[in-house]
């Protein structure tokens, strides 16, 4: 009976109301900004509660779990220090069955200094005989009496001899355990982020965007309108509430309709004319006081938010996110030689083929939104990420990797733009900035948690095997996408603005070209080259294990999200975007600086964290300088949209050429010295930026 | 177990040159390879085929003896020279001198001319001017060098043990011999080693006095000696049992350069080639030059890298010198 569901993105005008009403439906009353700030409270208070609660939760079992590994972990170091020490005892064996004397071994002291050698983790060798008497030692026997001692026995025949007594590092045994905790506190950070962000997606869907769904269908109901029911078939109270207030409203509509025909028959046996013209007024005065509509014909609203693209959104982003820490190091594990490239360029050769593809495909699939909804987009878009991560898993050549990952950009290209047309769908012009806050809320969890959780899986999978995680994690996006967006809604949202037209006027443009040329390039080719690219060569080479380098490169996401709203705020409230543009420029070149003062772990770890502080600082002010550029451009013809339309495709450029050029450094220098130019390059860049932007050009902006 | 091995190796070798023939026939003859041994077919000889059978190369082979007789030599020579075979290898000195000739004041009709050989077994081929040098051998000929470098000899002996004076007992009228001791006195120069020579003294007949090896020893032992060493020397081979063994009575050890010496006698320790990979090294010359169509004047005589260290384990143990624990794990331990 009743109509089929139809969306209303909130508060959208909704010219074609259904044939029944004569009259056009006023649309719903928009949110009240302090209702939007109630619920924000209450998903506020919700994620605070259950980090709490997950991080105590979560506190516990990491504790629990450290202490099972601890006790695991010691027989296993021992069990590694028993099979060295075998072979050492064999040796010690088979030179007794030659009938050598136990006291008379020439040469021992040597043999078990080349055992030490061999062995890092052991401390203390020494063969004492059955009577406990010590006949050969080598090493340092620990003071303290830490660490793990064996008592290996030699046999000669069936007959045990004498004994090796083997000493294994404290140190070993430690530096075991802290990679352990640091794993579990990893795995324990990101899947609290996780967590939380799947929590306050899924409060959004299905608690807080219902409720105010119904909140303000019930104020236009008290204002007596009942053309509207909720389109909520939850099996939870909300859903019971939505079935209560539509048979509600449903009763309503019957009790008029019946209260019409009651009339009608009354007024029909009615002679008096004067009676007739009353009964009339009434049934019209209480027609026009309130708005009913046919029983069964009410509208339905079905409850939509940007928030419902947000969970397969994270999910894809975390999927992809998973091969950072390793990327590299997989295609310099395939390099064979391939044309005239240096290794160094061949393995940085993908990367950027990955992000010319996520270039070229965002205006075919900007093209191709005009046709296809958002979430068909998406799952159309799975198709060649998934093929690429499985294809360059499967790979056995760079040549085969550098196709399917080419392949793999392509999708990645068309799920960003199919979320980001499926949010500006959902919002009107005014709510776009925080619904894109909540899309990019999306990316940003992805970047923090997936190089960690990536780099952990890596060490103990192997980057093919991670790399088909990815390729599975992309898949339940895409079943998550399926579940929670809506099939039809969102065409036709012309998500890329169309540039090509006015480019050349654009790059004429001083201001345009001073920002994207001395601040924008340097940045990405930062990110693009460095974060990339050469950050997890550097980290390997330093001998770093995957889950360190996962960790490396979480902190740049931590950097960033924890500083990119005060910077945002600060630049908001000093009202001077240029100055901040010019410190972030100067941060991220010095951060880039670091690793030439000493190669260690230590200091890129430090560069990746001041490099993640000064993208989060540049980041929003660049983007209110090309705001401002946009205002002014509209002197020029230009829109503002294609404005920053062009400025990210420039930076989208700057982020795929960082790896070849980065590659190409690196083939005739160190990784360290490859920082030092781009840091400086940067500083230099940044130094012209302020010149010409800040100092001269200061107030022409505004002209 | 590695004797076992090589014969296996040769009846298949010989089972598929035999059967080799009738298919090689279609697509040209086999070669046809003549091996002259001195005593006997040995180790060498079984390498030799079994690297050509292993690369597929199908050979038929003539193997003549010459029993350490060296009247037979002519003989054999002459029917080479009518069989026109495709190649000839030669183990040992003698047998080769005696069949390919040296490279000077060669006598026309006394030696094989015009085929290609390969040497094995020749302890010093250009002082035995077998060839000129090695690299290029400087006529049709070409071999493998079969000598552990003396540096590499010596520095097995300080690898078991330090010594200061180390003893020599050779036979002075064998060329081998004196071009040995030559360099071993070189070697011990280089390492502060005091090397003792002792030339066995002549009899009434010029030739080396047996009766006298023992004297030799309980002298050098005397001096001072505390390692006796045995080279590239026929005589000193022959009697090498009894050298070591007085060595032993007298308390010191033996080393033996050579495979020979050390199996006939009762050294400690030796450093010597296998003759089954000097074979197989044999070989691939023979492949270069038959395969190849390289001239054999432009192969340079080749050598192996790498040489066996032999302990014997009871003399060792007799002695109470016993082996140091990173030898052991190196060396071949025999009885």
């Amino acid at each position: 009976m009743s109509t089929p569901p139809t969306t209303i993105p909130p508060a959208a005008q909704r010219s074609g109301a259904t044939d029944a009403q004569p009259r056009a439906i006023e649309p719903l009353p928009p949110v009240e900004s302090s209702e939007r700030n109630l619920f924000r409270g209450v998903v506020l208070r919700l994620a605070a509660l259950t980090a709490v609660l997950l991080l105590l939760s979560q506190g516990v079992v990491s504790y629990l779990m450290a202490t099972i590994f601890e006790d695991s972990l010691l027989p296993e170091i021992r069990r590694k220090a028993e099979v060295a020490g075998e072979l050492a005892t064999e040796q010690i064996a088979y030179a007794l069955s030659l009938g050598i004397p136990l006291d008379q071994l020439v040469a021992m002291d040597q043999f078990l200094q080349g055992v030490l050698d061999r062995n890092p983790d052991f401390t203390y060798l020494a063969v004492v005989g059955s009577d406990d008497a010590e006949l050969y030692a080598q090493g340092t026997r620990s003071e303290s009496g830490g660490g793990e001692s064996l008592l290996l026995p030699i046999v000669v025949g069936d007959r045990t001899v004498a004994f090796l007594q083997v000493g294994v590092h404290e140190g070993a045994v430690r530096s075991e355990l802290a990679e352990l905790r640091l794993d579990i506190a990893t795995v324990f950070l990101a899947t609290l982020l996780v967590g939380i962000e799947l929590l306050v997606a899924f409060v959004v869907v299905r608690i807080s965007g219902p409720i105010q769904l119904a909140d303000r269908l019930i104020l236009f109901s008290a204002k007596g309108n009942f053309l509207r029911r909720l389109g909520l078939r939850h099996k939870d109270e909300i859903g019971h509430f939505a079935g209560a207030y539509n048979s509600t409203v449903h009763g309503v509509n019957s009790a008029f309709a019946s209260l019409s025909e009651e009339a009608e028959d009354a007024r029909a046996v009615q002679l008096d004319r004067t009676v007739q013209q009353r009964i009339r007024d009434v049934v019209t005065a209480l027609g026009e006081r309130f708005r009913f509509t046919t029983p069964g014909t009410e509208e339905t609203l079905v409850p939509r938010s940007p928030m419902d693209v947000r969970i397969p959104l994270f999910l894809f982003m975390l999927s992809q996110e998973l091969s950072r820490p390793f990327l590299p190091l997989f295609f310099s594990d395939l390099y064979t030689p391939i044309a005239n490239l240096s290794r160094e360029l061949a393995i940085g050769l993908p990367i950027t083929t990955f992000m010319v593809m996520v270039l070229i495909s965002i205006p075919f699939a900007g093209a191709l939104s005009d046709r296809v909804a958002p979430r068909a987009m998406f799952v159309i878009g799975i198709v060649p990420s998934v093929a690429g991560h499985v294809g360059a898993a499967l790979s056995e050549t760079i040549v085969q990797a550098l196709l399917w990952w080419t392949l793999a950009g392509v999708g990645y290209g068309t799920i960003f733009i199919s979320a980001q047309a499926y949010v500006a769908h959902h919002t009107e012009q005014t709510s776009r900035a925080v619904g894109m806050t909540g899309f990019l809320g999306a990316v940003f969890a992805a970047f923090v948690c997936g190089p960690a959780i990536g780099g952990i899986l890596a060490d103990r999978l192997g980057f093919e095997a991670t790399l088909l995680v990815a390729a599975g994690l992309g898949m339940f996006s895409a079943a998550a996408a399926l579940i929670t967006v809506d099939p039809g809604s969102g065409h036709g949202f012309h998500a890329a603005t169309r540039v090509r037209r006015r480019w050349r006027r654009l790059i004429l443009h001083r201001e345009f070209l001073v920002l994207t040329l001395f601040s924008a390039l340097p940045a990405k080719l930062v990110l693009g080259g460095l974060f990339f690219y050469l950050i997890p060569l550097f980290l390997a080479d330093l001998g770093n294990n995957q889950s360190n380098i996962g960790r490396v490169m979480m902190v740049f996401g931590i950097a960033c999200v924890a500083i990119t709203p005060l910077a945002a705020r600060r630049a908001d409230q000093m009202g001077n975007p240029k100055a901040f543009v010019t410190l972030g420029g100067l941060v991220i070149g010095t951060g880039c600086l670091l690793p030439s003062i000493a190669g260690t772990t230590g200091l890129v770890l430090a560069s990746v964290a001041v490099m993640g502080a000064g993208h989060a600082l540049v980041t929003a002010p660049q983007l209110a300088v090309i705001q401002q550029v946009a205002e002014a451009g509209r002197h020029y013809g230009l829109g503002p949209g294609m404005i920053v339309g062009a400025f990210r495709t420039v930076e989208r450029i700057g982020t795929a050429a960082g790896a070849l050029v980065v590659g190409a450094v690196v083939t005739f220098v160190g990784y360290a010295e490859a920082m030092l130019a781009v840091g400086l390059l940067t500083i230099a860049g940044t130094v012209t930026y302020f010149f010409v932007a800040v100092l001269r050009g200061g107030r022409t902006v505004a002209v | 177990m590695k004797g076992l091995y090589a014969a296996l190796v040769l009846a298949a070798a010989l089972l598929v040159c035999t059967t080799g023939i009738a298919t090689a026939q279609s697509d040209g003859d086999p070669f046809h390879i003549y091996l002259v041994v001195w005593r006997g077919e040995t180790d060498v000889e079984h390498g030799f085929r079994a690297h050509l059978y292993e690369r597929g190369i199908p050979a038929v082979y003539t193997l003549r003896n010459i029993a350490q007789d060296r009247s037979r030599i002519p003989d054999i020579v002459a029917e080479i020279g009518a069989a026109k075979p495709d190649l000839v290898h030669t183990f040992g000195t003698s047998a080769t001198l005696g069949v390919l000739g040296p490279h000077t004041d060669a006598q026309p009709g006394a030696h094989v001319e015009g085929i290609p050989g390969v040497f094995s077994i020749v302890a010093y081929p250009i002082e035995a001017k077998i060839v000129e040098q090695f690299d290029p051998p400087g006529r049709p000929i070409t071999g493998t060098a079969f000598l552990a470098p003396i540096e590499n000899q010596l520095d097995a002996i300080l690898a078991y043990r330090s010594i200061d004076t180390l003893g020599v007992v050779y036979n002075s009228l064998e060329r081998n011999s004196t071009i040995n001791v030559n360099a071993l006195r070189a070697g011990c120069e280089a390492r502060n080693i005091k090397l003792i020579e002792s030339p066995v003294p002549l009899n009434a007949d010029g030739q080396p006095d047996a009766a006298r090896l023992e004297g030799l020893v309980d002298e050098l032992v005397r001096q001072g000696a505390d390692f006796l060493y045995m080279g590239p020397d026929s005589f000193v081979t022959v009697n090498s049992e009894r050298i070591s063994t007085r060595a032993i009575e007298r308390g010191i050890p033996t080393f033996a350069g050579t495979g020979a010496t050390f199996s006939r006698s009762r050294a400690m320790l030796g450093l010597v080639s296998r003759y089954y990979l000097i074979g197989k090294l044999a070989g691939a010359q023979a492949e270069r030059i038959l395969v190849g169509g390289e001239k054999p004047e432009e192969i340079p005589v080749a050598s192996l890298a790498r040489f066996a260290l032999l302990i014997r384990m009871p003399v060792a143990l007799e002695l109470g010198i016993y082996p140091p624990m990173g030898l052991l794990r190196i060396a071949q331990v025999v009885e």
